[in-house]
């Protein structure tokens, strides 16, 4: 009996599916990609999974505790906020905030900064120099104190500071797509693509990128948790998200003033935002060990 | 190595530039008056106005505006803050030394916590310690850094009251001035009994520290163990083995070495961390530093202060990046053959 | 080998942070000094030139003496710098004898070279008295005299002798006295003025204080400190604690949690949400004060739309005070119908309670051609004040109401002393805010805040001047039957209920927590704190 499954064994997968099976084989890595899935079925169904809206106020049930509690009540899983308001609910929208918006901005922020990036590793020259001494100056100062002088420019409120973090991750990108590709440029293989006659454009497109696709996706990550860290710092310091926001650093700082009385709205939106952020970093360390052991 | 240094400088002095081109640029993109957001002064008579306007050069061109304001920058002029009507550069050098101070124990606490710690984690590669140490890094590092701090008030202050939570010392111990380093100023005030002094600013550093430490502490931890596995798994660690060398005489002579080495051009990065950290944490344990005054500057619409403290705090960053790049070729010759060959 | 020295190393850290967290030591020069964890930066430090309590509270009581006090039991006036006065048969003329030995502050920015004189009186009154006072433009207003316009009710002050001033009234009045017992008629050195105008210095006067209070300003520095010390030579003798430190802490949970650790003997405003906290705490006390403060929600009556009383009234209605009083207060509030409480005298029992009703709200702002989707501000500070505990969130109620009937608020937040620069340009929508007062009487619940006086200088918020209600007032004080007077407030009242500057939300209790250990805090009714008497154990 030939069977066309005789030479399966001969296939090989190719570069990303090895990397990707090597990221499968470690369960941390795994499971911290399901989580993070789980976070962005969170934002992206927020209205369907939530009872309430947000910012709707139940005046009768005022600070209840989680359920679970004896003073709990079932219809607010996580209880309520000093305007009864339900943290459940809340946590949800604030995933769209804090976690939604971190994954768009990193990405809309690695479209413009690769290209910027790719830009400045082919040119070479004055250009390029002056060019990367900019690049320094932004990379020097620290990415929280430029947002915060963006927003006191712009003004306190999520967009803005959603546009001052968008413009803080931009010289990230720029930086590590530059580098990976100097030290692409410098490999033989790409000596023989221009020998082939291949022009600057080709060469960018048909053989390097197919190559620092992965380092780029891995700075994604760092990057949607920097932006997660900074959404959150601005809210918690009272210049990004407004107060009553369900953003979660604005969430926290407004349960400071009730830690005493009622020390779940402290503790939920902090759990949620460190599982979040843990596990974006550790599918980013995953993601690294993958490429490592994959090159080795 | 001497175009090495005029290389360093010059990039140094491009970045300086730029960033005052920045700080000067700001004066006229806050809103508001920019003679008003350039000198901080509030309560101008007409011809005051019109004399400052001019003193600014406001009316000419960009260019012109801009070598006034570097003058006034190099004669130590930002201007008056808004609220308090002081000068910016004045109420900065009172500040300054607060966080620096409280960045530098942080630093300490960072080194005397990480390298052991990634060292270990290094040597005992895929062990149960390295797994340990390497678990509970990750977990730290994904902290968030304002939601430790109050943890750390919960846990150490309100319930077990063993930590005051906020400033430098009981504001009873009217400590004079001096270098504005708390520490060296208790020691130059004339107080007599100075234990139970030194004591509470120690009471004092202890959360901050620790708050302002995680993060860096697991950077450093990780940087660490991924530089003694690169070591450890080079020829000339084998090559000692098979001399006979012990592991510990190994680990002190080569490995701590040649593992610290890489770490000196990273401190530029840990210190980036370490500032921006700082700026939460003063807030959080009201430590009267740099990121308390800008962030209370910001809230008050201080304009003229957050321009000063951008163009001062950048610029110091990137004078310790300078020079943290300098110290590591100074002391690796690897580097420095590079350079020179 | 290896385990070991890192084992040395954690330990000694280890060893070392504990060490440093063992319990604090006692050390007795901590006994000598007492710190006040208050909410804001003090915007001078002269009581004069502002009506903020945060400034009052810092320079009133603390810097300065006033000729004539309070007594702290009664109503009675009590003798200070004035040791006797005389009041003439018309009531237009009084004279103060003035008490001799009285020595001003020496501080490292002026050293006085003689005892307190007739002179330092008339330097303070005609300071905000006459325009053509040099130290009159260093101030930008005088909020309190000038919405009572005491400038126009003295007509002179002379002095007789070296220690004997005569004050010429332009016309009897019975308050006079009382207005000189006001935490705004500190009294001034001239010495120092003079030295400031040789200077060309006159700003200085109000941010480096020489009084002849018990204590003298050592040192300030923003956002972070006040250090006061104990005046030696105090003429009522020196004070039982040598230093007192204002640690300047804007949120209220931290001030909380400084007092729970034991950073602060003495907090402003606990907030009320954690009063219950407080309460069941060992080694903490609590002293109240009255509700005698109203929070209101007040309108910019000078931009259209809120120039028109029917859209206030509306507003008005839409808002669900029930909540706030849960939500907000914690049950620490009475709500309010008028400005003023009703403990007082004055009251009016007979207006209409303000009802929460969104229907009604939104037919009749309709008809007033309000449409659903109109957008408006509401301004509110970061902080807590005796009437508000937080008007931040008091904010996301009202927007959460509004929404009902199709308004679209959109809330700014500032701190406290940027939000009150603002607010003299009148170019708000809304804003709340409230009132402490800080004279007995049903008076200084209306004139400071919404006599035309008032705004012109900008302290009424809601920039709305109605001559009828100021004469309404004016009858009031000129009047001396009791029951007329009761009239003319009740007619007040219903005037303001019927125009509607202002939504008056609540009266508070107002609260002061301190450690068990700390003593004779003044805190009262009327008048700022005072820890000239306290004491530490």
């Amino acid at each position: 009996m030939a069977s066309p499954d005789i030479y399966n064994e001969a296939t090989h997968p190719g570069p990303y599916m090895l990397a990707w099976n090597k990221f499968k084989s470690d369960h941390v890595s795994w499971i911290s990609f399901c989580i993070v899935l789980f976070f962005v079925a969170m934002a992206l169904f927020a209205p369907l999974i939530t009872p309430y809206h947000p910012l709707a106020q139940h005046p009768q049930d005022v600070l209840l505790p989680p359920s679970w509690s004896s003073a709990g009540d079932v219809r607010f899983i996580l209880g309520t906020d000093d305007l009864g308001r339900d943290v459940f609910s809340r946590l949800v929208y604030g995933c769209q905030i804090t976690f939604g918006l971190s994954l768009l901005t990193a990405l809309a922020a690695m479209l413009v900064g690769t290209a910027l990036g790719a830009l400045a590793g082919m040119s070479k020259g004055i250009r390029a120099s002056v060019f990367n001494h900019l690049l320094d100056t932004i990379l020097s100062i620290p990415s929280l104190l430029l947002a915060i002088v963006i927003v006191a420019i712009l003004g306190p409120g999520l967009p803005n500071t959603i546009w001052a973090i968008f413009l803080v991750l931009i010289p990230l990108f720029v930086h590590r797509t530059r580098q990976a590709i100097q030290t692409e440029l410098k490999k033989e293989y790409v000596t023989a693509a221009r020998l082939d006659g291949a022009n600057n454009w080709q060469i960018l497109f048909r053989s390097i990128f197919p190559n620092i696709v992965e380092s780029i996706i891995l700075q994604y990550t760092l990057a949607v948790s920097a932006a997660m860290l900074d959404i959150a710092a601005l809210g918690f310091l009272g210049l990004g998200a407004q107060q009553g926001s369900p953003e979660w650093g604005a969430m926290l700082v407004a349960s400071i003033d009730l830690i005493y009385r009622a020390s779940w709205l402290t503790t939920l939106p902090g759990i949620t935002m460190f599982l979040c952020l843990l596990s974006v970093n550790a599918v980013g360390h995953g993601l690294r060990n993958a490429l490592k052991q994959r090159s080795e | 190595m001497l175009v090495y240094l005029i290389k360093r400088v010059n990039l140094l002095v491009t970045t300086l530039f730029l960033l005052s081109l920045m700080s000067f640029s700001l004066g006229h993109l806050f809103p508001g008056d920019s003679v008003i957001n350039f000198t901080g002064q509030q309560s101008l008579t007409y011809e005051e106005y019109a004399q400052l306007r001019q003193d600014l050069a406001l009316d000419e061109s960009y260019f012109m505006q801009y070598v006034v304001y570097l003058e006034r920058v190099f004669a130590g002029d930002f201007g008056l803050s808004f609220s308090s009507q002081s000068e910016v550069l004045r109420d900065f050098m009172r500040v300054f030394p607060a966080s620096a101070e409280l960045s530098f124990y942080a630093l300490l606490v960072t080194c005397l916590i990480g390298i052991p710690l990634g060292l270990w984690a290094g040597i005992k590669r895929n062990t149960l310690v390295d797994k340990v140490i390497f678990s509970i890094s990750a977990i730290a590092n994904s902290i968030p850094i304002f939601w430790l701090g109050l943890l750390f008030i919960l846990l150490f202050s309100l319930n077990l009251a063993w930590l005051p939570i906020s400033g430098r010392l009981n504001l009873l111990y009217d400590i004079p001035y001096e270098t504005g380093i708390l520490l060296v100023d208790i020691a130059l005030s004339d107080f007599d009994n100075k234990w139970p002094i030194y004591h509470d600013a120690l009471r004092h550093l202890i959360l901050p520290t620790l708050t302002l430490a995680t993060l860096p502490t697991t950077l450093l931890i990780g940087m660490m163990r991924s530089n003694v596995i690169s070591v450890m798994n080079s020829q000339y660690i084998k090559a000692a083995r098979t001399k006979g060398l012990s592991l510990y005489q190994i680990i002190r002579r080569h490995v701590l070495r040649n593992a610290l080495l890489p770490i000196i051009p990273q401190f530029g990065l840990l210190f980036n961390t370490l500032m921006t950290s700082t700026m939460i944490t003063e807030i959080i344990f009201s430590w009267p530093g740099i990121g308390h005054w800008l962030l209370e500057a910001i809230y008050q619409r201080d304009y003229p202060v957050i321009q000063a403290s951008l163009l001062l705090v950048s610029s110091f960053m990137i004078f310790i990046n300078v020079l943290s790049d300098v110290c590591h070729t100074m002391v690796n010759p690897l580097v420095r053959k590079e350079i020179n060959g | 080998m290896m385990n070991n020295l890192t084992k040395v190393w954690l330990s000694t850290g280890i060893i070392i942070w504990l060490c440093a967290a063992c319990e604090q030591i006692k050390d007795k020069r901590l006994k000598n000094g007492l710190i006040y964890c208050s909410e804001g930066n003090p915007e001078s430090f002269n009581p004069q030139t502002t009506t903020s309590r945060i400034t009052l509270d810092a320079s009133a009581h603390q810097l300065y003496d006033r000729l004539i006090e309070k007594s702290d039991s009664s109503d009675q006036l009590v003798a200070s710098l004035a040791e006797s006065w005389d009041i003439s048969d018309d009531g237009k003329t009084i004279d103060m004898y003035l008490r001799k030995g009285v020595k001003f502050h020496k501080t490292r920015y002026f050293i006085p070279s003689r005892e307190f004189n007739a002179e330092d009186v008339i330097f303070t009154f005609n300071r905000w008295r006459l325009n053509t006072h040099p130290f009159y433009a260093s101030a930008d207003s005088y909020p309190h005299m000038q919405s009572y316009q005491l400038e126009l009710l003295i007509d002179d002050i002379q002095q007789v002798s070296s220690h004997h001033v005569r004050f010429k009234l332009s016309s009897e009045n019975h308050d006079f006295l009382t207005q000189l017992t006001t935490d705004y008629m500190v009294i001034l050195s001239a010495e120092y003025g003079a030295k400031l105008a040789l200077q060309e210095a006159q700003s200085q006067l109000d941010n480096y204080p020489i009084g002849t209070g018990p204590f003298y300003l050592e040192d300030f520095v923003k956002d972070e400190y006040i250090r006061y010390k104990a005046h030696e030579n105090y003429w009522q003798g020196k004070t039982k604690i040598d230093q007192l430190v204002f640690d300047i802490t804007p949120q209220s949970s931290n001030r909380l949690a400084k007092l729970i650790t034991g950073e602060c003997d003495v907090v402003a405003h606990p907030v009320a949400s954690e009063m219950e906290v407080l309460q069941d705490r060992p080694g903490i006390s609590l002293q109240s004060k009255n509700a005698d403060n109203i929070a209101f929600w007040a309108f910019n009556t000078l931009k259209p739309p809120f120039n028109r009383s029917e859209i206030r009234r509306a507003l008005a209605k839409a808002i669900d005070r029930q909540t706030i009083y849960k939500t907000i207060y914690y049950g620490m509030a009475f709500p309010a119908n008028s400005l003023l409480p009703p403990s007082s005298w004055a009251y009016n029992n007979n207006l209409p309670t303000i009802t929460y009703n969104p229907e009604q709200a939104k037919k009749e702002l309709q008809a007033a051609g309000i449409e659903p989707g109109f957008k408006m501000q509401i301004w509110s500070a970061q902080i807590e004040r005796e009437y508000n505990p937080n008007s931040l969130k008091m904010a996301e109620l009202i927007k959460a109401n509004l929404a009902k009937v199709g308004i679209v608020v959109e809330i700014v937040e500032f701190e406290w002393s940027t939000l009150r620069k603002k607010l003299l340009d009148y170019s708000y929508d809304s804003v709340l805010l409230g009132w402490t007062p800080d004279m007995q009487g049903p008076d200084n619940y209306f004139i400071p805040t919404l006599s035309c006086p008032a705004a012109v200088i900008g302290n009424n918020r809601a920039a709305w001047c109605n001559p009828y209600f100021d004469n309404l007032l004016h009858n009031a004080a000129a009047s001396t039957d009791l029951k007329q007077q009761k009239d003319h407030y009740m007619q007040a009242q219903s005037l303001l209920l019927q125009e509607m500057p202002v939504v008056p939300i609540a009266h508070s209790l107002s609260f002061l927590a301190k450690q068990h250990n700390v003593v004779k805090v003044k805190f009262q009714p009327f008048s700022a704190i005072s820890f000239k008497h306290a004491e530490k154990f």
